[in-house]
């Protein structure tokens, strides 16, 4: 009797999956979905430096692709782009290529072909042009300088703070404190646009000899102040992108140095 | 999809209900006669059983339902038990008249490292009749040891225990009564002290010192340790004693620290007066691993394994409460896979309080 | 304001006669007590024998009868599982406050045995709450997988269902988790939750009764729309010590209750909880404890004062370097060398009040309570990881991977309130229940996420509510119509009103129905989408807007169909004119990005309970569906989409079944159909940039653009427990020991249909051969598990 009840468990629990290894695998076990929208594009990240001096030029765009989720793994990398900047005040065009620019960058990225130094309240647009994908477009401000206001500069033990002064075109400041020439470690705020912004900055007791500002824009703010990179699964969450027909962000940084005394 | 689970859940359910009958406690009859061979100088006034459970139980054992439903069996004689053991009714000139109770009674197995005997525990108050008063003599107690042959079914082991042990009472009997007529000798297991339990609790708290003498890494390194045992001892009636409990054991080394339980603390002990005795121990430990330096150590060695023993000169009064003090060595060997190993020595103190 | 007005003269109307008409008849009340232990006892029914006039005692235990004539009665006090008590009462000119009626707690028949209440008595039946489920100590420990914790037993109701997989939050018919409400004698307690264990702070050893209201509750009660849980906490034994005890490798538990003093009694509740595997292998710090100091003193038969205090604590650190480190030295990889994966929470709770219950004449009764609940809560997750990469293709290449990626929550609300209210006897089919309070906020908010500061801010709010009720009982019909007014802020005031109502007919047959309007001014934030796992209610004070509501609209049916066995329906609509929610994916702080939405829910639930033979327990069934749409926001496009925990079917069974006064077999079964998930379609690199080096590292991640657009598959779980007394070995000696009344053990075999994996997320399956077009399921539950436990009652 009692085999005969666990012959009968056992073969109910068996029979209700097919393949009982791919079961416990829980392959079967797939989400059925209701709306599935994968669009292709091209995924970017454009900045453009003010800080270019000489035959340094610190602008690039990095261009890759999106991928669907799910299917053969392929690689992001996508065929040479059409990359042109356009000045919007002077309407002048800039050409981006694919360069190791001057075996000073690591880095493989589309970078301007001659000088190119934008400047505070210059406005940027950029085309990305593949036959595989549509066009993507984007346009940013170029951020002043962060002005110090330099009543402000309060230090303490541990803590060195003090105000930047607000600019509507900044949006988003990473702080690097030079502490007896150590390779500083970058402090980000988001910055205040009709209040000054106050930096707070943990020392440890040791003495400050300059701080580094740099300013970006409200693209690069929105790509890192409100996207959601949290590890976590299945939870909602929009793809990145402050441009036009694609993902990513095409933003830009200006830099300013004050001197600790 | 929802019916196929619904169907799954009731025949498990069904299974449950025609199946639990079997997992509610069994009831197993064992045979005992009581033994009247013996002609015997006393007379039972009167035998009662102040259990508070079934008087016919003799014991409980329990067994393992479906790898994991543990189940209780009911041992049962076929009278109450407290008639089949004062049956003796000779009344032969001269006898003296006793009332005998039955606190505590159990038969278990001792599962040690060393021995596995099967053991009856009983406390049986006994009380004498004396000119129409009822005068305590003691308590009748029992760490009974009897080793039937290996493979004995467990009913039919407590039987043999029963019937040897029932032998060995009257026996012992025949000693209280000329103990309680000329006042001579006190048997062993007549205990006069009062104390209203059938189990000790102790608690001890110890700490050793010393050095990793054999070492698959190094030098001889320090190490010390803290180690806290619980353990129930049953009131004594020999001189030597075994009993196992449970430990908890925090060791700092100089590579690791290790937290690690223990189930099976086994201790033998002989007693050298009313206050002092010796005690070996030993046990084996599967510990936790806390490294001090985490730089190249891999997942599996967080687990060690360890056999140690402790000899030790106890202060522990005999059938009291009170302080315990134990002064010693101990010797441990751990290995953690794949080859790290150590041996270690030193001095052991420990105190604790048996209630 | 006029109807509000109307309402109190109508009410005050109905007073003044009922005082004319019943000018020579007079009233019996008082508390009902437990004999052994003096605690007051909820539900309790009591009858004149001359004239069948009855009464139920309340959730604090008292009663009131009127309408009584001069003569001498009999009154026959009755509750389940005590002995049936008659009194002889004589009234002569005036109504009588009875001293505490004792009732002797009745040998237990093992054919009595059960784990629900189904109140067999016709007078008990009387209650018109129409979702009113209570939860006794009794039903929650036979849970197998409820680990003797009412949030997790009461997931084992129709209606009430889990959040998040690892997350102690629930939610009620459709509602956002922070819609629910959790009162402890009357006291407001926030996230009563342990962070470490996923579990409630409150100790079953010290609950008394568990009222859960999941729609259509009566106008006593405000503040959240969606349900409300009220945990009665037992006063203390005022005869002698008595206490449990639950030593274990992992946790420890204690109660004692014992007298303090003539006429006064204490009970004392403590459990700690530590994680020893992680906080000694892994270097991190876990641990939680709570506990409950109770006072109570009976001062004469009019004056009751009771002082409750109760605090909790979790330190959660799970600090997972030292383990990836063991990982990577273990297969020979530096990889994980400057991986760092933390969790901090830092919880806790606190709560003191003071109680003052008053009987001011036979059919007045006044509750005051004073009281103070703060909650604060600090959750850090973060993960850092870089690595450089090779690709095997290309050996000199090296594609530098970083992910980066922390989110800090605070939130701390302290909560000072005052409040009073009345029952008025007004004759034995009206009973008018009013009353008052009064809070004083303050809430500190604010959120870290990727180590840059997202906002935060303090506000101090009052609220000032006040309610009305008048229950009108006739032999079939019972109707009782409220209105709560409340003024937030000094906004002005804003009224909720009430009704609920119940027909008798024939043949155990009983029909409820219920209306209410509801407003909710503090509500919580979803972090979902930010936080690796929500576990905590995030509240946040509504500023200048409008409060949430949620309308309820309940039809249930009830047939008993042996005494003791008894079958309901209930259907509701439960509409939702103003929601709201932080819109997470698009984030700069905290009031621009609140959005207002609308939402609905509607469904069945089907419950049967009840006991047959030695079989006790409940079977539910329910069909629900619940959305929500935000319009004018970024969510889902303004689209609407299906609620985040929606479970169309659920069916939930738990059973009991008392082989042997020593031997009980209890087992759960739940099915919850999937929810909706938004699975991810894409895959995007995400760039981190150097302004010092002008370089870019990046990291691949899944996004998806359309919210809950996938359905998960259901959720299967079958768990069994064994309970049994302890007759033998270390346990009962240790019981022997400090001479236990009662010890058992528990197993609990966990997980028996492990072949339905319970899948919890997913990720997908990019690349892996074979599995290049599945999602990879990440479940929980896989594998059967076991556990066992030691209980000791003394």
């Amino acid at each position: 009797m009692r085999n005969t009840f666990l012959f009968l468990v056992i073969l109910l629990m068996l029979s209700a999956c097919k393949e009982i290894g791919e079961f416990y695998l829980g392959i079967p076990l797939q989400p059925k979905f209701e709306e599935n929208s994968f669009t292709p594009g091209l995924n970017i990240f454009g900045i453009l430096n003010t800080d270019s001096t000489g035959s340094f030029n610190n602008s690039f765009i990095v261009i890759e692709k999106v991928l669907p989720a799910v299917g053969k793994i392929d690689s992001f990398n996508v065929d040479t782009v059409l990359v042109t900047i356009e000045n919007n005040n002077s309407n002048s065009e800039q050409l981006f290529l694919l360069t190791n620019f001057d075996e000073t960058f690591s880095q493989v990225n589309y970078r301007p072909v001659e000088y190119f130094a934008p400047k505070p309240g210059e406005i940027y647009s950029i085309s990305c042009v593949h036959s595989d994908f549509p066009t993507l477009r984007a346009t940013t401000i170029i951020p002043a300088k962060a002005v110090l206001e330099t009543t402000s500069i309060i230090k303490q033990n541990n803590f060195l703070s003090f105000e930047i002064k607000p600019d509507t075109s900044i949006y988003m400041m990473d702080v690097y404190c030079y502490i007896d020439t150590l390779k500083p470690s970058p402090y980000r705020f988001a910055a205040e646009t009709e209040q000054n912004t106050l930096i707070e900055i943990p020392v440890n007791g040791n003495k400050v000899d300059s701080v580094v500002v740099y300013s970006y824009d409200y693209n690069m703010a929105k790509y890192y102040l409100t996207s959601n990179t949290s590890l976590n699964f299945n939870k909602y969450r929009n793809s990145y992108s402050t441009v036009e027909n694609g993902y990513g962000v095409f933003g830009s940084i200006n830099k300013n140095c004050f001197k600790i005394k | 999809m929802l019916f196929r689970f619904i169907t799954i859940f009731l025949a498990v359910f069904l299974f449950q209900l025609s199946h639990s009958q079997e997992i509610v406690t069994d009831t197993i009859q064992i045979k005992f006669t009581a033994d009247t061979i013996f002609p015997a100088n006393y007379y039972w006034q009167s035998a009662t059983d102040k259990r508070g459970v079934n008087p016919k139980l003799v014991s409980y054992s329990q067994k393992k339902k479906y790898i994991l439903i543990p189940v209780d069996q009911e041992l049962c004689v076929q009278k109450e038990l407290a008639k089949l053991i004062g049956n003796n009714k000779s009344k032969q000139v001269p006898t003296d008249t006793f009332l005998l109770e039955i606190d505590y009674f159990t038969i278990e197995k001792y599962n040690g490292r060393f021995i596995d005997p099967y053991v009856l525990y009983a406390d049986m108050p006994l009380k004498k009749l004396v000119n129409g008063t009822i005068t305590d003599v003691g308590v009748l107690t029992y760490n009974y040891e009897f080793k039937p042959y290996t493979k004995t079914p467990f009913n039919i082991a407590c039987e043999q225990v029963l019937s040897n042990w029932h032998q060995q009472f009257k026996i012992d009997m025949i000693s209280v009564v000329n103990y309680t007529r000329t006042n001579t000798e006190k048997p062993e297991f007549l205990i006069t002290e009062n104390f209203d339990k059938p189990w000790f609790f102790n608690f001890t708290l110890g700490g050793a010192l010393g050095l990793s003498v054999i070492n698959s890494e190094n030098d001889p390194t320090f190490f010390w340790q803290l180690e806290g045992e619980i353990h129930f001892t049953r009131p004594e009636t020999k001189p030597g004693q075994w009993y196992t409990g449970s430990f908890i054991r925090y060791q700092n080394t100089a590579d690791f620290e290790m937290i690690g339980f223990g189930k099976k603390l086994e201790h033998y002990t002989k007693r050298l007066s009313d206050k002092t005795l010796i005690d070996i121990s030993t046990n084996t430990l599967i510990g936790l691993n806390k490294w001090k330096d985490t730089e190249d150590v891999k997942l599996w060695e967080i687990l060690q394994f360890s056999l140690s023993s402790a000899q030790s000169f106890n202060f522990d009064k005999k059938n009291a409460d009170g302080l315990i003090l134990k002064a010693g060595l101990f010797e441990n060997f751990y290995y953690i896979i794949p080859k790290k190993y150590g041996i270690q020595v030193g001095p052991y103190l420990s105190v604790g309080y048996k209630f | 304001m006029t109807r509000i007005l109307k309402y109190i003269l109508l009410g005050l109307t109905l007073l003044f006669l009922e005082k004319v008409l019943s000018a020579q008849v007079y009233s019996i009340s008082g508390y009902v007590t437990d004999a052994e232990t003096r605690e007051t006892l909820i539900g309790a029914t009591l009858q004149l024998k001359e004239n069948n006039r009855a009464a139920v005692t309340d959730k604090f235990g008292f009663f009131s009868l009127t309408g009584i004539k001069k003569g001498n009665y009999i009154l026959i006090v009755n509750h389940l599982g005590y002995q049936t008590k008659e009194l002889k009462i004589a009234i002569e000119n005036k109504g009588i406050i009875l001293k505490e009626i004792n009732l002797i707690p009745a040998q237990v028949n093992l054919d009595e045995v059960s784990i629900v209440a189904v109140k067999t008595d016709k007078v008990a039946d009387k209650s018109i709450e129409t979702s009113h489920i209570e939860l006794t100590p009794q039903m929650i420990r036979s849970i197998p997988t409820a680990g003797n914790d009412v949030f997790a037993a009461a997931k084992y109701l129709p209606g009430i269902d889990r959040t998040e997989p690892f997350s102690p939050l629930y939610t009620v018919r459709g509602g956002d988790p922070g819609e629910n409400g959790v009162m402890l004698d009357g006291v407001m307690i926030y996230n009563p939750y342990h962070s470490s264990i996923g579990s409630g702070i409150f100790n079953t050893m010290i609950i008394k009764n568990v009222d859960l209201l999941v729609g259509g509750f009566g106008a006593e009660y405000g503040g959240r729309n969606s349900s409300f849980m009220y945990i009665s906490s037992k006063d203390g034994n005022s005869n002698e010590l008595h206490g449990e005890i639950e030593p274990s490798t992992f946790h420890s538990k204690l109660f004692l209750e014992f007298p303090a003093g003539k006429n006064a009694s204490m009970m004392v509740a403590a459990r700690y909880f530590y994680d020893l595997p992680f906080n000694f292998i892994f270097q991190s710090e876990n641990y939680f404890y709570d506990y409950n100091v109770s006072y109570t003193n009976r001062l004469g038969d009019r004056h009751r004062i009771t002082l409750k205090y109760f605090e909790s604590k979790d330190l959660t650190g799970y600090n997972f370097n030292t383990f990836y480190k063991y990982v990577g030295n273990s297969i020979n990889t530096n990889l994980y060398d400057d991986f760092i994966l933390e969790q901090r929470n830092n919880w806790k709770n606190r709560s003191a009040t003071a109680i003052h219950k008053f009987v001011l004449s036979p059919r007045i009764f006044i509750r005051n309570q004073l009281y103070y609940s703060h909650h604060r809560s600090n959750n850090y997750s973060g993960l850092d990881f870089t690595i450089k990469y090779t690709e095997k293709d290309h050996p000199g290449d090296t594609i530098p991977l970083r992910l980066f990626t922390s989110t800090l929550l605070n939130s701390e609300i302290s909560d000072a309130c005052v409040k009073s209210s009345i029952t008025f006897k007004i004759s034995n089919s009206n009973e008018l229940h009013a009353g008052i309070e009064y809070n004083e906020y303050n809430f500190h908010n604010s959120i870290r996420m990727n180590d840059v500061n997202s906002g935060s801010f303090n506000r101090n709010p009052s609220l000032l509510a006040a309610f009305i009720e008048d229950k009108f009982t006739t032999k079939y019909f019972t109707i009782r119509p409220g209105i709560r007014i409340t003024n937030y802020e000094n906004q002005g005031w804003l009224y909720e009103p009430r009704v609920n109502a119940s027909l008798s007919l024939p043949k155990g047959l009983k029909i409820k129905a219920a209306y209410g309007e509801y407003l909710q001014y503090i509500i919580s934030m979803n972090t979902n989408e930010i936080e690796m796992s929500q576990i905590v209610d995030y509240y946040y004070p509504l500023w200048q807007l409008n409060p949430s509501k949620s309308v309820h609209y309940i039809l249930g049916v009830e047939k008993k169909l042996t005494p003791s066995l008894i079958v309901s329906v209930d259907g509701y609509y439960k509409e939702m004119p103003v929601v709201y929610a932080f819109d997470m994916n698009n984030y700069f702080g905290f009031t621009n990005n609140l959005q207002k939405g609308i939402g609905d829910a509607y469904g069945i639930e089907v419950l049967v309970e009840g006991k047959h033979n030695k079989i006790s327990g409940w079977l539910s069934y329910s069909f629900a569906k619940s959305s929500r749409q935000y319009p004018n926001s970024q969510i889902n496009d303004g689209e609407k989409f299906s609620f985040d925990y929606n479970r169309p079917h659920t069916l939930k069974a738990v059973t009991n079944y008392q082989l042997t006064s020593n031997f009980s077999l209890s087992g759960s079964f739940t099915y919850l159909s999937g929810t909706k998930r938004s699975i991810e379609t894409t895959t995007q690199n995400y760039f981190y940039y150097d302004p010092i080096t002008n370089e870019t590292m990046s990291f691949p991640l899944w996004t998806t653009n359309d919210k809950n657009s996938a359905k998960m598959p259901p959720l299967v779980n079958l768990d069994l427990a064994i309970k049994k007394k302890l007759l033998r070995g270390f346990g009962k000696q240790l019981a022997d020991l400090i001479h236990a009344d009662e010890s058992y053990a528990t197993i609990t075999i966990r997980n028996l249909l492990f072949f339905y994996r319970n899948v919890e997320m997913y990720f997908p399956g990019t690349g892996i051969q074979g599995y290049e077009d599945k999602y990879i399921p990440i479940g929980s539950n896989y594998i059967p598990s076991v556990g066992a436990s030691y209980t000791l009652k003394f």
